[in-house]
């Protein structure tokens, strides 16, 4: 198919940007023949915004052929967390602002000190001594400063366990999400972004002091409790006996677990997509699972339960009945 | 006649109140961000300059709320200045690995830093993936059917992330 029958000659600027762009992909492919050049100039002379669109093109053109490709490669291709990421980071900027000021978050990247992807785990050791661990896709920035050690925590879910601050002076530790913050008092906790707007708190020794944005009082959570709290407000804690997070250790524990709610648990450490069939959801487990090997737990299902696991492709994989 | 100047000088003495007000929080907050005292008391007075040029609108509609918009304001120019920033660290790291930098004038990498920032600015607007397939293609030159493969996805898709990048970044130079 020549290229003139997938160019429609429309004249809103929408189509002539979508035209440029054809032109710009195709010459960026091969070289043009003659009739398409000829063609080209057609399109050019058919109206001033053509013109105009054509001149952009050439521009970007030009800008690409001045860099040198590795530097380009380096400066421009360079690790940056996506700008959701940002976004997020940054809903403290926006919570409480009038809505029309939204459009000041044109947040282009910012770097994320310490990232994990989807089924993978990290243990770091921080600058103060401090242990950090990252559970599957998450990320954190870190803000440390003279007065305070802040730990940003993009997106995902952390487990930290602080020591009193060795740099002579005792700065305070806190973990900022997009919800409010969580302040350590010596202590080791776990802070998750999750995904209903929410941050949930769980504290494994000591205490933590959590404020929400909006809120105007920091509200004390002691070990063996757990809480969500929200940009406005603290939810009501519960009871929890776990000693440390089972993912720290590669785990993943159920107790009489909804499996609709299971799975969506499990599904946060694999890549693509788990669905659950809603005829099957209710069903109850219990268990002890390993995540390094999620495949083999979606096996494990189908010998416990009277489910049958279907995958269309290996990312997208549907839990039904038998 | 009366009013408006009344009302101009009300506009100028909320700013000076503002400005008294929350001029050392505000250095503060960016303060504990950045790290850095000087650049914050640049981005402190950056912002207040854009809070000045945009009085009349406060005029007629007061802030309720002025700490929360300083905030967005200087968080705009914070991301601004932390990508500019970032960049500028990647470049330096660039040249100190290409052997292509040894021969450029300082005022070679000077332009080339300028060019990187506006390229940056406009392939910001684009989702990861399509940036990703993007550049494969205009700086390594590679082609749709080798970038599906290194991508993991099929050659029409690189065909749709190449135009919408094109077009996104013709849209942002017009």
């Amino acid at each position: 198919m020549s290229r003139s029958a997938a160019l429609k000659h429309a004249s809103g600027s929408e189509s002539v940007l979508d035209e440029a762009a054809s032109w710009l992909a195709l010459a960026q492919q091969r070289s043009l023949d003659a009739r398409e050049v000829a063609e080209l100039d057609a399109w050019r002379r058919h109206s001033e915004a053509h013109e105009k669109a054509w001149q952009a093109a050439l521009e970007l053109q030009r800008m690409f052929d001045g860099v040198p490709a590795e530097i380009g490669a380096e400066v421009l291709g360079r690790h940056r967390t996506d700008r959701r990421a940002v976004l997020k980071s940054l809903v403290a900027l926006a919570f409480a602002a009038p809505a029309g000021y939204a459009a000041w978050l044109h947040a282009p990247r910012v770097t994320a000190d310490y990232r994990t992807a989807v089924g993978e785990r990290d243990d770091v050791a921080l600058p103060d001594g401090s242990r950090l661990s990252l559970n599957t896709a998450s990320a954190v920035r870190l803000e440390y400063s003279a007065e305070e050690r802040r730990l940003v925590l993009v997106e995902g879910e952390i487990l930290v366990s602080t020591v009193p601050d060795s740099a002579g002076h005792s700065r305070a530790f806190v973990v900022q999400t997009r919800h409010g913050t969580v302040r350590a008092l010596g202590t080791r906790f776990t802070v998750r972004d999750l995904d209903d707007g929410r941050t949930g708190v769980t504290v494994f020794e000591h205490a933590v002091a959590v404020r929400p944005l909006g809120a105007a009082q920091a509200h004390r959570l002691d070990a063996g409790r757990r809480l969500d709290f929200d940009g406005q407000q603290v939810f009501p804690s519960t009871v929890h006996d776990e000693a440390r997070p089972a993912w720290s250790r590669g785990q993943l524990v159920s107790r009489n677990q909804r499996l609709e709610d299971f799975l969506a648990e499990l599904s946060r450490y694999r890549p693509g997509l788990l669905r659950c069939d809603p005829a099957v959801a209710e069903l109850r487990l219990s268990g002890v699972f390993q995540l390094d090997d999620t495949d083999r737990v979606l096996e494990l299902l189908g010998e416990t339960l009277p489910v049958r696991v279907e995958r269309r492709t290996p990312f997208w994989v549907t839990v039904v009945a038998r | 006649m009366n009013t408006r100047v009344d009302s101009l000088q009300d506009g100028h003495a909320a700013i000076e109140r503002a400005y008294a007000d929350h001029h050392g929080w505000l250095s503060g907050w960016l303060q504990s961000r950045l790290g850095c005292p000087d650049v914050a008391a640049d981005l402190t007075q950056d912002t207040f300059l854009r809070v000045i040029a945009r009085r009349e609108e406060l005029r007629r509609a007061p802030l309720r709320q002025p700490r929360a918009f300083l905030r967005v304001i200087a968080g705009g120019l914070l991301v601004d200045h932390l990508r500019r920033r970032d960049l500028e660290r990647a470049f330096l790291a660039a040249l100190a690995t290409q052997p292509a930098a040894e021969a450029m004038s300082a005022e070679e990498r000077e332009i080339l830093l300028e060019t990187l920032d506006r390229m940056d600015l406009l392939l910001d607007r684009l989702s990861a993936p399509v940036r990703k397939a993007f550049l494969m293609s205009q700086l390594d030159g590679l082609r749709y059917a080798c970038i599906a493969r290194q991508m993991g996805v099929s050659e029409r898709t690189v065909k749709r992330y190449m135009q919408q990048a094109y077009r996104q970044c013709l849209a942002a130079l017009l």
